[in-house]
């Protein structure tokens, strides 16, 4: 059986997906400094460029959460029950330790590029 | 909303109860929200065939509520090319003992190729799937801890079989023979304890003509020593699986092994003959002759299975003093 290379508009595609993923993470954790429900933060990383997938979006909260990063409540808003998220004191700690990380990579990998 | 309580219900059935009704509310909230902001867009309410699209669009129940499980990937990236190597053997071994039954009746009575085949192919399928069932079950559960490996994962480079820039007169099994030995004395273990039945052996006890193959007392007799034997082979062959490096023990292990099998053989060739025919008056003499003609075979086999048992306790021999020696 013959395979199909992948043309390069695929690869590149697939490279950025892989490029994008961990910093979706970053993105996700520095929206909720400020306390957003689900559909708000999409349209907040959509507001500065930031697509992500619902799909994607909703099971990374809840994995956050369970990893004690976040914290959430329900509350009603617009007479319909949301479920707020914020950054916990811990998800506060880390992604201050990720952004420092981030920005090591940015400057060591500025000058190669 | 009767499309939308319906997907969040196909989506509710596929969830975790203990987690169900919190992720269907959120959900709930998410396309709710979708379904004001298109409504917005136009400027009316959405149509079912809007509503239907909008819903299509965010995903299939099954793959929506499979995002949230805790684990995605039956057998993940790191565990892979063990399965598949372990797939590749154990479907090498489900061919090796679908095709030389078939390969037998070829030789031994009126089938033809096309029969042979299809006969081969018909005990491969069933036989095949099993053992790809078994292998990926092992592989799911080793994948979620639920059975721990221990150091198997631990490897040393010196473990690691030395190279050769050639493979001499009688070269040591590589890992994949070993593999192949050892998924194949596994097999052969199954059988002989009772634990696993192929068609083969009923097909070769009893066929359609009424012709009836009666197996000798000696296999009952010797039923543990060769049971002995086989799983010395496999332990043999886990040492070349495990510690391909280890020649000493395998050669120490082969050669008790080569003995066992020479002494075997001559018990079997003092019990000779230890498969005999019986079947309808009118086939006594060509019985007769097939009778003659196995009890020739099998005394061909088993002085081919003595000299090869034999020349196994020289080569490791060989081996052994080599390793000795450095």
């Amino acid at each position: 059986m013959a395979h199909t290379m992948p043309n390069e508009t695929d690869i590149f595609e697939q490279l950025r997906q892989e490029l994008r993923r961990g910093t979706l993470i970053l993105a996700v954790l520095a929206q909720l400094r400020v306390e957003r429900y689900g559909y708000g933060l999409r349209q907040a990383l959509s507001a500065v460029g930031i697509e992500i997938d619902e799909g994607a979006l909703y099971p990374m909260l809840r994995r956050l959460e369970g990893q004690g990063l976040l914290a959430s409540e329900w509350r009603e808003e617009d007479k319909r029950k949301k479920r707020f998220y914020r950054l916990s004191s811990e998800g506060e700690a880390v992604l201050a330790r990720l952004a420092d990380e981030w920005r090591a990579i940015n400057s060591t990998l500025q000058p190669l590029l | 909303m009767d499309l939308l309580d319906r997907y969040l219900g196909a989506v509710a059935a596929l969830l975790p109860a203990a987690q169900r009704q919190d992720i269907v509310a959120e959900l709930r909230d998410l396309l709710e929200s979708r379904i004001d902001e298109k409504a917005a867009e136009l400027g009316r309410p959405l149509g079912k065939a809007e509503m239907e699209a909008l819903l299509n669009g965010f995903g299939h129940p099954l793959a929506v509520a499979g995002r949230y499980g805790p684990q995605r990937a039956l057998i993940g990236v790191e565990l892979y090319p063990y399965w598949l190597f372990a797939l590749k053997a154990a479907l090498a071994v489900a061919a090796f003992v679908s095709l030389i039954p078939a390969l037998v009746q070829m030789a031994t009575t009126d089938w033809d190729v096309s029969r042979a085949f299809s006969h081969a192919l018909a005990g491969f399928l069933p036989f095949a799937l099993q053992l790809v069932g078994v292998i990926t079950l092992i592989g799911a559960a080793v994948e979620r801890g639920w059975i721990k490996t221990g150091d198997f994962g631990q490897w040393r480079v010196s473990d690691l079989p030395p190279v050769r820039p050639k493979r001499g007169w009688f070269p040591p099994p590589t890992r994949f023979e070993a593999l192949f030995e050892l998924v194949a004395c596994g097999v052969f273990i199954l059988w002989w304890v009772g634990l696993v039945e192929f068609p083969v052996a009923e097909m070769a006890l009893t066929r359609h003509d009424g012709v009836t193959m009666t197996v000798g007392p000696i296999f009952s007799q010797l039923h543990l020593p060769i049971l002995l034997l086989a799983v010395g082979q496999v332990v043999s062959s886990l040492i070349t699986v495990l510690r391909p490096a280890w020649i000493a023990p395998r050669a120490v292990a082969e050669i008790v092994l080569a003995i066992g099998g020479l002494i075997l053989a001559g018990l079997l060739w003092r019990a000779m003959p230890w498969l005999t025919f019986t079947g309808p008056d009118g086939q006594t003499e060509a019985l007769a002759r097939l009778q003659t003609w196995l009890d020739q075979t099998l005394k061909v086999t088993l002085v081919v299975a003595a000299s090869v048992n034999a020349g196994k306790i020289l080569i490791e021999g060989w081996r052994l003093v080599r390793a000795a020696r450095g």
